[in-house]
């Protein structure tokens, strides 16, 4: 085992103790349990960044290629998200319990996956791909965020006053939870948007065309679809509460189905940032 | 009547409904073409999965879900799309226009005018001089995340007019990408050009092995050609191995180059409107066409392409014609190249002997000449005149784009990404307080629009400036105040 599956499986250590603390700080209403979760939280971070750090400097490029990379990439934006707006406001620390299990998930796959050293390719080889994958990186982390909120207003919700609307009454109250869903779904939005625009300019530079309908392409647009549904309900016909939470819950699943699933799943001209070879 | 109708259709398709409704249309579209195979009915996948699939393909045809972006279906469900988009583009910017409007308005309000137009009034308790109240309100504001400066008596949270533009600039710049990219499908070209080490070939239909061309496309403007000048078959640039490379040049109509450069992945060669891209390469084979008596009579550069299941290795990218006098073709050629075999594959690279395999047909496509020449070596053709090979090497596919289009595109998802920007972040609001005296006492007068991304609401304002300002608490705190000087 190196040096760096050992930090990798340090960092889920951590992330999988964070997940625990945050379920059992909110079921026995532990304030400080949930805190220190955060803490964990963050704390995971710095093997993981270590981690890809040795990788970054054996293989010269970074977390970009294989779903090991990307599932990496997409957890520490994720985390790093979720820790920044719990150090920012306290208040929503117990969303944790929402965001942390998509970044245990996503991570807990990747060390079961293939690590194998993947090199830069012909396809691959230029300033586009760090641009296009960070923001295809940090558009899900503000889904995975709006899922994590969307996640504890429905608990909230369904609770009405009962046991769990008391766990969460530290939280800030629900209109605000649907505010920070709704922003961290427009701030995703806008960043995938950049994603597959970004995408579309490296597409004409790389194979001579910038919108070839290949099934990465069309899911990236039906998930930025998806997201715009969402907001026309929110802006034009004023929905707000359940309904929309629901929409952000089964949201985000899509979006990772659309990062990681799709070139798993379908012959499509992007396989090559998921599985190596030349895309 | 006429205006009446008129109103219910703009209605319709400024609808919140129409547009969920269609957005929805198309992703459940895209999500269902991404599950059946994209090409024409005689396609291979096409017909591979209308036989796997017999209870689906009827309703897959008829929807046209084989070629879904260019379905019937689909485009009426985006050009429906389209046009909502325009009418919601226009009503955003009316409401721009109008609030832009506001906000200048309220930049230069003074005391007066915010009197005569205002909105909320809360009373302040006797004892709270003018100045004391706008300090207290300050803070109110300051605490609720709204950040106002005191400018003449008058407190001014309000933001800059470009603020309120970002949704409309949004819409409208959605609109123009949806033009662009239409316009960009009727007038573009794009197609697979063959070129060989050497050779120079005239943009025009006939050099393209595949061209798809836009109604829209004129060729009469086009006076190039293209030339391969040369082909590295594995480049190393930066440490990466880009493959094989051809160095290409775009010549004008008099033969002049315009530009030259090594075409690869991410390094395509840009001339105006025009875009070339090198997907692939393969050998190509120098072919000569001789009378009897060793007169040369024309030169063919013959594309053949590599393919690991086909017996040589290669496969003839086309076929030569020959043609009798009358024009008519008489024969067909197809060339080949047997590759060298390494660990059981055959490499991919020009072989150690170079051969060319060649097989003359008929017009029935019965074989009548099937043999193999090296560089120098003739065959004799079946009714006489005789093929030279004159040499083996290089060819390029270049992948050849004509679309002035392409750069708009750019600029419409760019200025689509500003405005929706400024739509997520740029703060909307108009916050505007002053103090006056009234028949019934001192009162702070305000008018306050808050639009979007703001900290707050109005109702939490009024609440909170209610208790700051006119509360029980402000009286006792006044009184301690007092008591203490």
């Amino acid at each position: 085992m190196t040096l760096e599956i050992i930090f990798m499986w340090i960092t889920l250590t951590f992330y999988v103790a964070a997940t625990v603390m945050f379920v059992f700080g909110v079921i026995f209403t532990k304030d400080r349990l949930t805190r220190r979760a955060v803490y964990v939280s963050a704390a995971g971070l710095v093997p993981q960044l270590i981690a890809i750090s040795v990788r970054w400097a054996r293989l010269g490029h970074g977390p970009y290629v294989g779903y090991y990379e990307l599932a990496n990439a997409l957890t520490i934006c994720t985390v790093v998200f979720f820790v920044v707006a719990a150090r920012r406001n306290p208040r929503l620390n117990a969303t944790g319990l929402g965001i942390m299990p998509v970044a245990v998930l996503l991570l807990g796959a990747a060390m079961f996956a293939s690590k194998a050293d993947f090199p830069i390719t012909a396809s691959l080889a230029s300033y586009w791909l760090f641009i296009h994958v960070a923001f295809a990186n940090l558009a899900f982390a503000a889904f995975a965020a709006s899922f994590g909120f969307a996640i504890v207003y429905i608990v909230r919700q369904r609770s009405g006053a009962g046991k769990w609307a008391k766990r969460f009454e530290k939280m800030p109250p629900q209109d605000v939870v649907d505010d920070y869903t709704a922003r961290f779904v427009l701030a995703g939005f806008l960043l995938w948007g950049i994603m597959i625009v970004t995408g579309a300019i490296w597409a004409n530079e790389s194979w001579g065309r910038y919108w070839s309908w290949d099934p990465i392409e069309t899911w990236s647009l039906v998930v930025w679809l998806i997201y715009a549904i969402y907001l026309h309900l929110k802006h034009m016909r004023k929905w707000s509460g359940e309904r929309l939470a629901w929409f952000a819950i089964a949201a985000m699943p899509i979006a990772l189905f659309c990062l990681v699933g799709i070139p798993t799943v379908f012959n499509t001209i992007h396989g090559g940032y998921i599985g190596g070879a030349d895309g | 009547m006429i205006r009446s109708v008129l109103r219910r259709v703009t209605s319709f398709l400024a609808s919140a409904w129409l547009a969920v409704g269609t957005l929805t249309f198309v992703g459940l579209w895209g999500i269902a073409a991404t599950g059946v195979p994209q090409g024409a009915a005689d396609s291979s996948a096409v017909e591979i999965w209308a036989k796997a699939h017999p209870v689906l393909e009827p309703v897959v045809g008829l929807l046209g879900l084989h070629q879904a972006f260019s379905a019937w279906l689909f485009l009426a469900c985006v050009t429906l799309l389209g046009i909502s988009t325009v009418v919601c583009s226009w009503r955003r910017a009316k409401s721009a226009y109008g609030r832009a409007r506001a906000l200048r308005t309220a930049a230069r309000a003074d005391s007066e005018s915010l009197v005569e137009g205002h909105d909320l009034t809360v009373a302040l308790v006797p004892a709270l001089g003018p100045s004391d109240a706008l300090t207290v309100a300050l803070e109110v504001f300051a605490g609720l995340g709204i950040r106002a400066k005191a400018e003449d008596g008058v407190l001014r949270a309000v933001s800059p007019w470009w603020s309120v533009w970002g949704s409309a600039v949004f819409h409208w710049a959605l609109v123009a990408l949806m033009l662009f990219v239409l316009v960009g499908n009727l007038q573009r070209s794009d197609g697979l050009m063959g070129v060989s080490v050497g050779e120079t070939k005239p943009d025009a239909p006939a050099s393209y092995r595949v061209l798809t061309v836009g109604p829209l496309h004129s060729w009469s403007s086009v006076h190039r050609s293209f030339r391969v000048e040369a082909l590295d078959p594995d480049l190393v640039v930066g440490g990466v191995d880009r493959g094989a490379v051809p160095t290409v040049s775009v010549l004008d109509a008099a033969g002049a180059v315009v530009k030259t450069q090594l075409v690869y992945p991410n390094m395509m060669l840009h001339v105006g409107s025009l875009s070339i891209n090198c997907p692939a390469v393969g050998l190509s084979a120098e072919i000569g066409v001789e009378t009897s008596a060793g007169v040369e009579l024309g030169r063919s550069y013959e594309s053949i392409d590599f393919s690991q299941t086909a017996t040589d290795g290669t496969l003839p990218a086309g076929m030569l014609g020959i043609f009798d006098q009358s024009g008519a073709v008489r024969m067909r050629i197809a060339v080949t190249v047997p590759l060298d075999r390494r660990n059981g594959q055959f490499r991919e690279w020009i072989p150690s002997v170079p051969r060319a395999h060649i097989v003359v047909y008929d017009l029935d496509g019965t074989t009548m000449l099937d043999t193999v020449i090296k560089p120098g070596e003739t065959a004799p053709l079946p009714d006489g005149g005789a093929l030279k090979l004159l040499g083996i090497g290089w060819y390029a596919r270049l992948s050849i784009v004509d679309d002035w289009t392409t750069p708009f595109v750019y600029a419409a998802m760019i200025i689509a990404l500003l405005g929706l920007s400024i739509s997520l972040l740029a703060r909307q609001q108009l916050v505007l307080a002053t103090v006056v005296d009234g028949p019934d006492g001192p009162k702070l007068v305000l008018r306050m629009r808050l639009w979007r991304n703001v900290s707050t609401t109005r109702a939490e304002i009024d609440a909170a400036l209610v208790a700051a300002l006119s509360g029980s608490s402000v009286v006792s705190a006044l009184e301690d105040k007092e008591t203490r000087s």
